[in-house]
């Protein structure tokens, strides 16, 4: 029993994770309609910032990931406003693949310019634990809990709230008619990929902390994880990519203890997927997306 | 017979109509510069690797043509049946697996190793096919993806054919009857086994070209084209949607699994982790750098993608940012990802149509400056 609790709270840890990254990509999706596979980029230069700002400028960890998530956002929007915004109505392929080129070209640069070592973060917990209720639990588990919910609750109040979010809400329910009121589609388009670039920024300074293993080429591939995470909660649902992500990293915390050996190494790898297609198979647009309706 | 091709599809269509029964079928060829053109591409299979002595540049070349029969497979699935699929690479998988299964394992000849290597690709295909009726855009482009996790995932499990996560020495032999395309013999003169394998790729490229141009003129390929355009509408006019979207993915699945047997012919070894993600989004991005739904897009695309590799190599001797052995800076492996990455991007932002609507362009301003009006 408290084993399963304990795989549970690691369970939930890394499902925050792929959350805060699923969020990302459904942001972009919901509001400009664009598939980004450019989002690992981000994950990437979140830690690489990450590691510059602790390390060069001297900055305490959690300013670093601040001033890593601003730096990483604004990257994010100049890339949406040069190269991603003029393809983006063009159809399903081009802007799929552009971000796709995007996603390739990041960590390649990154790791021209940090090199291919393993970096430490050098975060304020490291590997120790603390004792919950009979439960030892990494500090960073808990670290990375709290700090997704606190994101969770700018990123509301943001779309409840603010003004820019109740376009962006209003754009995304009716790109036309939120045209015609004078929402601007460039401002919404940029603001998406802001956010999704600092969503990205923060998942992957948490990610590469010491206890996630510190911050090494191939953290992009994360992002990939993501992708049955919002597939699983439906493409334009931010409250599916929450549930998704708590889901399949709960699933892949069990996967990696209580599968028997019988169905082979690296069945945590795959136990995402395998979700996917199974939700799939009964919900083609995923446990909160709402099904499209078509005309001829 | 040349004048009523050159006056195109519309002079052979009273012939056609009587004998096709009402179907009007376009011959193959319209124009005798397209005829020129087969002909000179047929004629460079075999001049270029008896003239081409570089082990190099041949070895480049025979990737690029794998690559190419990789794509025009996919191109069936994504350029004319319009559906979106990051899962090519599972389908080239599964036929560098069994070509090494049937040729090397079993010791089956090549006739037979290599229309397997298709065929269980296809008959996989066709398994597919089904569930990607009820997803659509983006949504199946990632189920295609997890196909490629879950391949990697069941080659790694299954080492009595794979070797599991070590891969396998492949030892399929490409004799074809008296051919041995791994030392290849013309007229007294031998070859080298990079010569033989241009041979024998291009030659499966060119089969492959004309199988798909046929296929897309028959019920079933306007069938999918249709079903690309508008589905609805498509049903509608009494096109039937499983039968359709099993075709397409039979097709490309099962000439991505000739591609593969190729490919592991070709690598000599292979690994579960070779046909991967990333493999997958270069079949990608060479038929949309090429031109989606063309025939021959994805062979021009293939060069270009093929080409960035080489073109690293050349110059990145004389950038002063790359490293040096042991130190730090920019690697060959990282600039070449940079270039393909931006070229891609550069490509999708000013000629989204592909390198076949620039040659169009080229061949059209050509013709007008040849002929002022």
């Amino acid at each position: 029993m408290t084993e399963n609790l304990q795989i549970l709270v690691g369970g939930i840890a890394s499902g925050c994770l792929l959350a805060l990254i699923a969020l990302g990509f459904v942001v972009v999706t919901k509001s400009t309609g664009v598939l980004n596979l450019a989002q690992g980029g981000f994950v990437v230069l979140g830690c690489y910032l990450t590691y510059e700002g602790r390390q060069s400028w001297g900055l305490p960890f959690w300013l670093a990931v601040v001033v890593a998530a601003i730096l990483t956002a604004l990257i994010a929007a100049i890339i949406e406003a040069t190269v991603v915004h003029p393809v983006a109505l063009r159809g399903l392929y081009p802007p799929i693949l552009v971000t796709f080129g995007i996603s390739i070209v990041i960590p390649a640069v990154a790791a021209g310019i940090w090199t291919t070592y393993q970096l430490t973060l050098d975060d304020p917990w490291g590997l120790d634990k603390v004792g919950v209720a009979g439960l030892t639990i990494a500090q960073r588990d808990i670290a990375v809990i709290v700090v997704t919910l606190v994101v969770l609750a700018l990123f509301l109040a943001f779309f409840r709230f603010s003004r820019l979010g109740l376009a962006m809400q209003a754009a995304a329910s009716d790109p036309e008619a939120a045209l015609a009121q004078g929402i601007s589609d460039r401002v919404i388009h940029m603001t998406a990929w802001a956010m999704a670039g600092a969503l990205g920024a923060v998942a992957g300074a948490l990610l590469a902390t010491t206890g996630g293993g510190g911050v090494r080429p191939g953290l992009e591939t994360q992002a990939l994880i993501a992708l049955p995470v919002i597939i699983l909660g439906g493409l334009t649902s931010p409250a599916g990519a929450v549930v998704g992500g708590l889901l399949v990293g709960v699933a892949q915390q069990f996967a990696v203890v209580r599968v028997p050996d019988v169905l082979g190494s690296g069945f945590h790898e795959v136990a995402p997927y395998l979700l996917m297609l199974l939700v799939l198979l009964v919900r083609p647009q995923g446990l909160f997306g709402s099904a499209e309706v078509r005309r001829i | 017979m040349t004048s009523e091709a050159a006056a195109g599809p519309g002079a052979s269509a009273p012939s056609a109509a009587g004998a096709a029964g009402g179907i009007l079928v376009p011959r193959l060829t319209q124009s005798w510069r397209s005829r020129l053109f087969i002909v000179l591409g047929l004629a460079l299979i075999v001049i270029v690797p008896t003239n081409v002595g570089s082990t190099y540049w041949l070895t480049v070349l025979n990737g690029v043509g794998v690559a190419a029969i990789a794509a025009v497979g996919l191109n069936v699935l994504t350029g004319y049946a319009g559906q979106l699929s990051l899962g090519q690479s599972f389908f080239v998988g599964i036929g560098a697996f069994s070509a090494q299964y049937f040729g090397g394992s079993l010791d089956l000849p090549m006739v037979l190793w290599l229309p397997l290597a298709g065929l269980l690709a296809a008959a996989a295909g066709g398994a597919v096919a089904p569930f990607a009726l009820r997803l659509r855009g983006p949504y199946l482009a990632i189920v295609s993806l997890s196909l490629v996790f879950l391949g990697i995932y069941i080659a790694r499990n299954i080492p009595s054919v794979t070797g599991g996560y070590n891969g396998t020495v492949v030892e399929a032999t490409a004799t074809l009857g008296p051919i041995d395309f791994e030392r290849p013999t013309i007229g007294g003169l031998s070859f080298s086994r990079e010569q033989g394998m241009f041979l024998l790729t291009w030659s499966v490229l060119a089969v492959v070209l004309l199988l798909v141009a046929n296929i897309m003129r028959t019920r079933a390929g306007r069938a999918m084209q249709a079903s690309r355009d508008h589905d609805i509408a498509a049903e509608v006019l009494g096109v039937r949607m499983l039968r359709t979207q099993v075709n397409a993915f039979v097709v490309a699945s099962g000439i991505g699994g000739i591609a593969g047997a190729l490919l592991a012919v070709n690598l000599e070894y292979i690994r579960p982790e070779n046909f991967d993600v990333a493999l997958a989004v270069q079949y990608l991005a060479i038929i949309v750098i090429g031109g989606l739904g063309t025939l021959f897009g994805p062979v021009l695309g293939a060069l270009f993608v093929g080409l960035v590799p080489v073109l690293v190599d050349e110059i990145s001797g004389s950038l002063p940012f790359m490293s040096e052995a042991g130190s730090d800076g920019l690697s060959t492996t990282d600039l070449t990802l940079i270039l393909y990455g931006s070229l891609i991007v550069l490509f999708l932002t000013l000629e989204p149509r592909g390198l076949v609507q620039i040659l169009r362009r080229t061949s059209v301003w050509l013709r007008s400056r040849r002929s002022p009006r």
